[in-house]
């Protein structure tokens, strides 16, 4: 590729230590810091370890149903399951198909090991919880050292909003992404040090994987943020640029960083490809349409330091009722870390930049920015709530945060960091509380949940109209599903013979010939066979559902959620990937040749 | 160090040397306690709530502080100097609240109301001065012990904002509690002056704290008594041992009864000066149906708390209940319990007098919150602590102040740059932190040498204090209501809210059951003005009753009849207690002829008087019984030998005498080897 000369901008700075930067296991050796935010991430986690669930958080709910759908599916023989076969009144709907699913698979972890779905459930978040902490504590110390570390990961756990996601929202899936931002940006500070490293390549793209099989909006909102940073690092940082050990021929190469990005997004393809491809067989509006369009929830600027803690829903235009607070406390420490970005003189360029994340992220959380949005609106528009760049924020303003402990004298720093972190985490202490609620969950209040609730429901494009109710609701609360399929024309019985995530099979006795209607809706995937041997199905109905001709006489009528083109070709590309880069790590950390020629 | 004195010289610089020069210019001398004030406008904070319209009525005991203080009040403008009898209670039946209920909190409130608070007004402001007061003994006892205003400063500013604390008043609203938390470190205070210095002062100061903290609350006082034993024990044994003689040795207990005598003298003084109330309570505490107060809801055993919930953050304004869901908050204070490990872990490091002292208050935690689990339920069976303590939860009120005297000691370790580990040196970050404020705020300064003694720079203490407000900041909050829904504060309202409640409807041993209504609080209700007590369902018609104009008071009430056609029995509707007297008078006159028998009417245990055939005055009274009037006496005669404490210079210098000479306060390293 070509470059300009490299430039120093800047005068070389008086201190450049040329930082080695440590690989992830001695990053997290034992130090006090360590023990410390251990400690106080315990606080954080501390609700988890109550006996029962919080229901009423306002995804809490869906989670579980969720995770019990998913380990139907997964005990069916789906390997990456994307059908739930009980949503929608039990007519079925390909939730996975636009949900990340790792969430699920690491609470399906949990689960095997003998918990109960909220207890699995809750496992997965004490262990984000940590996550988020060590991994913010392991980005931190690149730029701030172990005890501007410290405060920062305090922060990024204490922050406001990373609070509310879990114990307010019950978004596990939103909350378990926190963990992965700092992470990435990890493993691209390091290869902006030195793009030969394997390790750091392998994290991005993994880390960056991850973050996309957990939550897709959270990647979308994110990846700006990489991408910028990318740029920012090969750009405008001598210093880290040139105290990292020059390695001949690659030293500043910008291709490696975003390809360890596009590793992640081919890692992510099992997801990513059907995603883009077959979500044209959803509707969509319900997901982007009515209460759910962006152009509803921009925030009033009070909002960002309001007080106010609840555990109400979200509202239209600032009326939201839960706190959608910045962070005052780390707000107030980053202010004092703007005074103090002279002293950083190493880390004083990505500083900057996640100051101008934070401003960036923070005004494009305001209606007059509506403009902007609307020119990235399709894909944008399934963040849904502007407000979800708290996400954003919270990583700039927890390492910004943990700048301030740089003002200290280097053997003050740690008892300074102590106190500022019992600061930042003892403040938020008092939020940190759930509405404790038993956990009761069955397939019986599933369908109580469908019904009364309306929840768990969602449409194809071969769908009329939303159902209220379906045949199956009845059967679901008596404990037995025993009609799966009718006819609808012709004479004939159906028996039910075998019911199942993944398919039915169905015994028809046909005195003329008959049209079968299946209670499933119809999908891409579905196929169906009589007697062994393939039909063709059709959408029937104004649901949707599974409709196929059956032959006088009587048949056995089997229907199986197969798979199609996209989703094949997404795993592949996943596998051979995932191979890809267990073989970088293998080959001595070192990337392949043909990557290394970046510069010449 | 030395940013920390040009701090505080900058403040010098403003509005204090304001003040100062104005006080000069009036003749007064102004000593103010910089420390002090910054701790008083800092517990502002948690008065927010009580600065808005309304009352938190919702708050458990809420209704109970301004109902009890507008009986009081009414009591008090019947003449009756110390009020006992409120005739108003159990449906106007009447009870003798005050004959067993302290009444400290309302005597201040009287007093605001007098000068013109509205009762609820009266209410908030005794809440609020109380709870600055608090902070400021706090601060008291911190700067005495410690020698260090700092650390008095951030234990004030805990003891104030402990969660428990603020449980006490939006969420509990326990008026005459919230009072008696001033009287815990006061009374700590008092009688360490007692032990280490032994002076007149001090016995007056122990005896008028201890006092005024079984004025406030006898069963906290009861409760803290036992603290407070130990606490002199802790003491003498210390400066005992101190002092380098064995224990042991022959003489030994005399010279320890020797220096014991101050604090005796201040403990014997202080029980005296309460006699007009622990007599009576003691002497005629039988003759109230206590089934009520510890039956069914009120049985201990159903509320001990479990460990989780000490840290918890949860917070809220319902109820205790059985089991581990209640609907307040029981925790310890989460950043006062993190300080006081890292002072503990100074304390241990620093082999001093300090040390000792802390220890002390870490054990006393330690102790209470083993006593407040489930797990020592033998314990309160074997020595009746419910009795003393209600609830296993009410403990908290000891672990608010134990815990703040720990916190705050953080800020004794802090001088010794070159001293080892991160715990030690914890708070130095402080001095380290300063370097952000020199650069602006404050001008260079050469040759000033930091002042020995203060403690703390003053940047760490503007963080920890910080730390102290911000983690409580978000428990500042009440449930406040505008317009109770008894409706105003009067004599109908209070029938409304103890008909609502069943509260303020206790009843004596004359009772066979509790009333639900009465046909005065019908009258009450009605608005009617309520001229006589006697229950006219009993008098027959050939009675004549003549109500003379103000024989209704609370104490009693006296009536002109004529019963021609023989001897007659009348009911009156005032529940039986012992000092109700009936009397025959003089025809319109209050000339006593003879004292009448009184009998009680069931179910109520409504006082039943015959009248003598004739035409006479009947008069029934609420008089002193003997408990009532020795214990008066000793009040009188023990307030008597206070002032001749304090102003008679040779009573003083005798037990001066007796006592040893004052200990050095600052004692040798090396004590406990």
């Amino acid at each position: 590729m070509t470059r300009s000369a490299p430039v120093s901008p800047r005068p070389a700075p008086r201190s450049s230590p040329a930082r080695p930067s440590p690989g992830l296991a001695e990053g997290l050796a034992v130090h006090p810091s360590v023990f410390v935010l251990l400690a106080l991430t315990a606080l954080a986690v501390a609700p988890l370890t109550a006996p029962g669930y919080f229901m009423l958080a306002h995804d809490a709910r869906h989670t579980v149903y969720f995770m019990q759908m998913f380990d139907a599916a997964l005990r069916a023989g789906a390997l990456y399951p994307r059908w739930a076969a009980d949503m929608v009144f039990g007519y079925g709907y390909p939730v996975w198909l636009i949900l990340a699913p790792l969430p699920y698979y690491l609470a399906e972890a949990f689960h095997l090991t003998g918990l109960d779905f909220p207890s699995s459930i809750k496992a997965v978040e004490a262990v984000a919880w940590f996550g988020s902490a060590l991994g913010m504590y392991l980005f931190a110390r690149r730029l701030l050292g172990r005890e501007g570390a410290l405060v920062a990961a305090v922060a990024y756990v204490f922050v406001p909003y990373h609070v509310v996601d879990l114990y307010v929202r019950g978004a596990m899936a939103e909350f378990l992404a926190f963990v992965f931002p700092p992470l990435i940006l990890l493993a691209l500070y390091d290869l902006a040090a030195g793009p030969g490293r394997a390790r750091a390549f392998v994290l991005a793209a993994a880390a960056y994987a991850a973050l996309i099989l957990t939550h897709i909006s959270m990647a979308v909102l994110f990846s700006p943020v990489l991408f910028g940073f990318i740029l920012v690092l090969h750009r405008w940082s001598p210093a880290h640029r040139e105290g990292a050990p020059e390695e001949p021929g690659y030293g500043s190469s910008i291709v490696i960083p975003f390809l360890a990005l596009a590793s992640g997004l081919a890692l992510s393809a099992v997801f990513l490809l059907p995603v883009v491809l077959e979500q044209r067989y959803l509707t969509s509006e319900p997901l982007i349409g009515g209460f759910f369009d962006f152009r509803l929830h921009f925030l009033n600027p009070s909002q960002l330091v309001s007080p106010l803690w609840g555990y109400g829903y979200a509202g239209i235009n600032g009326t939201d009722q839960f706190s959608l607070q910045l962070g005052i406390v780390p707000l107030a420490l980053a202010a004092f870390a703007l005074l103090s970005l002279r002293r950083h003189t190493a880390a004083r360029v990505p500083l900057l930049y996640l100051t101008l994340v934070l401003v960036v992220a923070v005004l494009a959380m305001f209606a007059f920015t509506t403009p902007l949005w609307e020119l990235a609106a399709p894909v944008i528009a399934f963040a849904q709530f502007p407000w979800r760049l708290l996400f954003v924020t919270a990583t700039a303003l927890a390492v910004l945060a943990g700048v301030v402990v740089g003002l200290l004298p280097a053997s003050d720093r740690l008892p300074g960091a102590l106190l500022l972190s019992l600061l930042v985490a003892l403040a938020m202490f008092p939020y940190v509380r759930p509405q404790y609620s038993d956990a009761r969950f069955t397939w019986s209040t599933m369908m109580d949940f469908q019904v009364k609730d309306r929840e768990l429901l969602g449409d194809t494009v071969w769908t009329d109209a939303r159902p209220l109710d379906s045949p199956l609701v009845a059967q679901y609360r008596a404990g037995a599903i025993t009609t799966k399929a009718v006819v609808t024309s012709g004479a004939g019985t159906v028996e039910l013979v075998e019911r199942g995530p993944l398919g039915d099979t169905v015994r028809v006795e046909a005195a003329t010939p008959v049209r079968l209607m299946f209670y499933t809706r119809y999908f891409p995937g579905w196929t169906a066979s009589v007697d062994g041997a393939p039909v063709a199905i059709a959408p029937e109905g104004e649901q949707g559902l599974i409709g196929l001709d059956v032959p006088q006489g009587s048949h056995v009528v089997v229907t199986r959620w197969g798979t199609t083109l996209p989703r094949v070709l997404g795993a592949l590309v996943s596998l051979v990937t995932a191979a890809a880069l267990v073989l970088v790590v293998a080959s001595h950390g070192r990337l392949p040749a043909v990557l290394r020629r970046g510069r010449s | 160090m030395s940013s920390a004195i040009r701090i505080e010289r900058s403040l010098d610089n403003s509005g204090l040397a304001l003040l100062r020069a104005l006080s000069a210019r009036l003749g007064l001398r102004v000593r103010v306690d910089r420390y002090a004030a910054t701790l008083a406008a800092l517990s502002a904070v948690a008065l927010g709530p009580m600065l808005q319209p309304g009352y938190f009525w919702g708050a458990h005991d809420a209704r109970h502080a301004v109902y009890f203080l507008f009986e009081f009040d009414r009591v008090l403008r019947d003449g009756i100097l110390y009020p006992r009898w409120f005739a108003d209670m159990t449906y106007g039946y009447g009870y003798p609240l005050f004959n067993i209920y302290g009444p400290l909190a309302f005597y201040i409130g009287e007093f605001l109301h007098l000068l013109g608070a509205d009762f609820v007004l009266a209410v908030k402001l005794v809440f609020g001065l109380a709870w600055i007061a608090s902070g400021l003994a706090m601060y008291g006892l911190m700067k005495r012990v410690f020698a260090n205003r700092a650390a008095g400063l951030l234990a004030g500013l805990l003891f104030v904002l402990m969660p428990y604390h603020l449980v006490d008043v939006y969420v509990r609203a326990a008026f005459a509690e919230s009072v008696a938390l001033v009287f815990i470190p006061l009374t700590l205070w008092a009688f360490y002056d007692t032990v280490t210095v032994g002076n007149r002062r001090s016995v007056l100061f122990a005896a008028f704290s201890y006092a005024g903290m079984v004025f406030a609350h006898n069963g906290i006082a009861l409760l803290f008594s036992i603290v407070l034993a130990a606490w002199i024990l802790f003491l003498l044994l210390r400066d005992e041992r101190a002092s380098g003689t064995p224990l042991l040795s022959p003489g030994a207990i005399p010279r320890l009864f020797r220096r014991a005598l101050p604090t005796l003298g201040g403990l014997v003084l202080g029980l005296g000066l309460t006699g007009i109330f622990m007599l009576p309570l003691v002497a005629e505490y039988r003759y109230i149906n206590v089934a009520q107060w510890t039956a069914s809801y009120y049985s201990y055993q159903d509320h001990f708390i479990e460990l989780f919930q000490l840290f918890s953050p949860v917070w809220g304004f319902g109820i205790s209940n059985q089991g581990p869901v209640d609907g307040l908050s029981f925790q310890l204070g989460l950043v006062a319990t993190v300080l006081a490990l890292f002072a503990l872990a100074g304390a241990l490091r620093h082999p001093d007098a300090r040390r000792g002292v802390l220890l002390f208050f870490a054990g006393l935690t330690l102790v209470v919150i083993v006593l407040m689990l489930e797990f020592s339920l033998p314990v309160w069976q074997a020595f009746g602590l419910a009795s003393v303590a209600q609830f296993p939860w009410r403990l908290l009120t000891l672990t608010t102040a134990s815990l703040s005297v720990l916190g705050g000691a953080v800020l004794l370790y802090e001088s010794n740059p070159d001293e080892g580990p991160a715990a030690a040196r914890f708070t130095r970050d402080a001095s380290a932190l300063i370097p952000l404020y020199s650069r602006g705020v404050n001008p260079p300064s050469v040759g000033r040498r930091p002042a020995r003694g203060l403690g703390a720079s003053s940047l760490s203490v503007i963080v920890l204090s910080l730390l102290a407000i911000l983690g409580s900041w978000p428990y500042i909050t009440a449930q406040n209501i505008l317009e109770a829904k008894e409706g105003p504060v009067s004599i109908a309202g209070l029938m409304r809210f103890e008909n609502s409640a069943n509260e303020m409807t206790g009843t004596t041993v004359y009772a066979d059951e509790q009333p639900r209504w009465s046909p005065l609080a019908d009258n009450y209700i009605a608005g009617k003005n309520v001229r006589s007590k006697i229950d006219y369902s009993t008098v027959p018609d050939w009675l004549f009753i003549r109500i003379p104009r103000d024989g209704l008071k609370s104490n009693g009430e006296r009536v002109d009849y004529n019963a021609p056609n023989g001897d007659v029995p009348i009911v009156f509707n005032v529940q039986m207690y012992p000092g109700w007297s009936a009397y025959l008078t003089e025809a319109r006159s209050t000339q006593i002829v003879r004292k009448l028998d009184i009998t009680t009417e069931p179910p109520y245990g409504r006082i039943k008087v015959t009248l003598p055939q004739g035409e006479h005055g009947v008069w029934l009274r609420f008089e002193d019984t003997p408990p009532r009037t020795a214990g008066t006496a000793l009040t009188v005669v023990s307030l008597l030998l206070a002032l001749g404490l304090a102003f008679w210079p040779r009573v003083a210098s005798r037990i001066r005498r007796s006592a040893r000479p004052r200990m050095p306060a600052p004692t040798p390293p090396q004590v406990f080897r």
